[in-house]
């Protein structure tokens, strides 16, 4: 194994991972998915290139460079179905450039492995075996250039003048991956050794940059819309850094071993045993971070556990005072005919307080009302605050009616009509209080759901002691 | 002597009602019902000058009962009232040929300008 591929592999399979972590966060979107295509290539291509340096043939190194090269075809039509999505631009008139570019690879690939119009053949250098360039590959160049150029000059317009008005977060967004694909690009210059530059590849350092603003991005603004809790502190992920480069270093090193005792040569070999010693250390991996975790980080686990218990609070809450808001907005509406009547009665007062009907009438009416208004005020109170549990015999349809009154006005205004399928239901042990708010959600859960109207049917049922 | 014109009060809550009746005794001579369905009853069996119809009440709400109100007597002047404005529910309300519509808590003279149209 040459040490000159390692850096090769640690890289290209932290894409991968990167990759595949994007992907299964959220496998429906198409940016998700063409990230992972992104960085399945960069993967490709960096573990290609590193069992070339390893190659002790030169058979196999210009095998394995023409493999490698295949991901490097396809980057830039990636790179700018990317930009488009990010850019918002309509597909239907970007496509064609991505079809162009797509055919014209296609092309070239097929050229690839059937010439050596394109990888004329390799070069042996102080880090190993490196590809030289034919023909053909300024063509490929001058493609992804056009492309990549195109791409680049789509993100900075939107950035910079924001033509189709995009929300900020979209546009923190798109300057996470504009820097990251802008450094990534630098990684061309590892077309310069095809054309005889001795010096040590570099590409694996700007794709380690790529991958690591996109991974900031994902763990601190959320990019992608991937929420995960991260363990923070420098030293956490020195050591974590640390022990995957000892684990991959371990896994090399049982490779080699393997390899002196068995005797073969093939770099598919090498690669498939590394992956294998990869799988088998990994329990190991696993147990030193959990060590680690539990003997310098214990507070971290205990800190997202408090978070999350608070959060979940926070949201009860918040769904509490937006019941109570939607209670309060119906029970405004409930309180104008009580203060109805108690206007009419005090504007006539003046005319009318002589005549003794009028006053008996009077007490009778604005008493009333009064009381009623008090009562709802009581129930808005009573559904705003927090209760011990009590139990008690209760009508299940009872409270069901009483909570459906309290929304009444509010269903009024969405267009939303009741129906009430009740059965008979036997009195229920139930705290009312707690029961009514379960009914008071649901309600109003259901109500969010109906947009435009219709008929919300309440059905209650009793059978084998449960309803 | 001028033959008071006749209207009829729908609304569920005796408190409005005993309101209205306040506001109009002296000019109209009024009858009541507390649905839609005694409404409709009594639209059948009477002929009214207006209807002041509340919008929200039990069973059968304000609309509906003007639905079927308008089949059994085209051509009677109805007047909306309710707590709750809603371009839609106006809308719907003109649509079946209510005449106007009064918000509740109402002023006296709005209730007397507004039935005076009747």
């Amino acid at each position: 194994m040459n040490l000159f591929s390692l850096p090769n592999f640690t890289v290209g399979l932290y894409s991968l991972f990167l990759g595949i972590f994007i992907l299964t966060s959220n496998p429906k979107s198409i940016l998700n998915r063409l990230l992972f295509i992104f960085c399945t290539l960069i993967t490709f291509w960096l573990v290609s290139y590193g069992i070339v340096y390893s190659c002790s043939t030169v058979d196999n190194a210009i095998f394995f460079s023409k493999l490698g090269h295949i991901p490097v075809l396809f980057y830039a039509p990636v790179f700018y179905y990317i930009c488009i999505l990010l850019t918002k631009r309509p597909l239907k008139k970007e496509i064609k450039y991505i079809i162009i570019a797509s055919i014209a690879n296609v092309i070239l690939l097929s050229f690839l492995f059937s010439t050596n119009l394109y990888i004329a053949t390799v070069k042996r250098y102080f880090w190993g075996y490196y590809p030289t360039a034919g023909i053909l590959l300024p063509i490929e160049i001058a493609i992804t250039v056009l492309i990549v150029t195109r791409g680049s000059y789509l993100l900075y317009i939107t950035y910079r003048y924001n033509p189709n008005k995009l929300p900020k977060a979209e546009l923190n967004k798109l300057k996470y991956f504009t820097l990251a694909f802008a450094i990534y690009m630098l990684s061309c210059c590892d077309f310069m050794q095809k054309y005889g530059i001795e010096t040590y590849p570099l590409g694996f350092v700007f794709s380690i940059i790529f991958l690591y603003i996109i991974s900031y991005a994902i763990l601190r603004h959320k990019l992608l819309d991937i929420n995960i809790i991260f363990r923070k502190g420098l030293i956490y992920s020195v050591l974590l850094s640390i022990i995957s480069v000892l684990y991959f270093a371990l896994a090399f090193l049982s490779e080699n071993i393997f390899r002196k005792a068995v005797g073969y040569s093939s770099p598919g070999l090498t690669l498939a045993i590394i992956i294998f010693f990869i799988l088998i250390f990994q329990p190991l991996k696993n147990n030193i971070q959990r060590i680690i975790d539990k003997y310098l980080f214990h507070g971290s686990i205990d800190q997202i556990d408090e978070e999350n218990i608070k959060l979940r609070d926070e949201l009860q809450k918040s769904e509490k005072l937006k019941a109570v808001a939607t209670l309060a907005a119906g029970m405004a509406h409930e309180i104008k005919n009580p203060l109805t009547s108690i206007k009419t009665f005090t504007e006539y007062m003046p005319q009318k307080g002589a005549d003794p009907a009028f006053r008996d009438k009077f007490q009778d009416i604005v008493g009333t009302e009064v009381d009623r208004i008090n009562h709802i005020v009581k129930q808005l109170l009573e559904f705003s605050k927090s209760s011990e549990l009590e139990l008690k015999k209760t009508d299940i349809n009872e409270l069901l009616d009483d909570t459906l009154h309290l929304l009444s006005n509010d269903f009024l205004k969405h267009n939303i009509k009741i129906e009430k399928q009740y059965s008979t239901l036997p009195q229920t042990n139930v705290d009312p209080h707690q029961m009514k708010q379960v009914f008071l959600n649901l309600f109003l859960n259901a109500k969010d759901a109906m947009k435009n109207g219709g008929t919300l049917t309440i059905t209650t049922e009793h059978s084998d002691n449960k309803f | 002597m001028k033959t008071k014109k006749k209207l009829l009060i729908v609304d569920d809550e005796l408190g409005v009602r005993e309101s209205l009746n306040l506001i109009l005794e002296e000019d109209y001579d009024l009858d009541f019902a507390i649905s839609g369905t005694e409404a409709i009853e009594k639209v059948k069996n009477t002929t009214f000058d207006g209807i002041l119809l509340d919008i929200k009440m039990p069973q059968k709400d304000g609309l509906e009962t003007l639905e079927e109100i308008r089949q059994v007597s085209p051509d009677v002047k109805v007047i909306i009232v309710t707590g709750y404005q809603s371009v839609e529910t106006a809308t719907k309300a003109v649509r079946l040929g209510a005449i106007d519509y009064i918000t509740k808590p109402f002023e006296s003279s709005e209730v007397k300008e507004k039935v005076g149209k009747i």
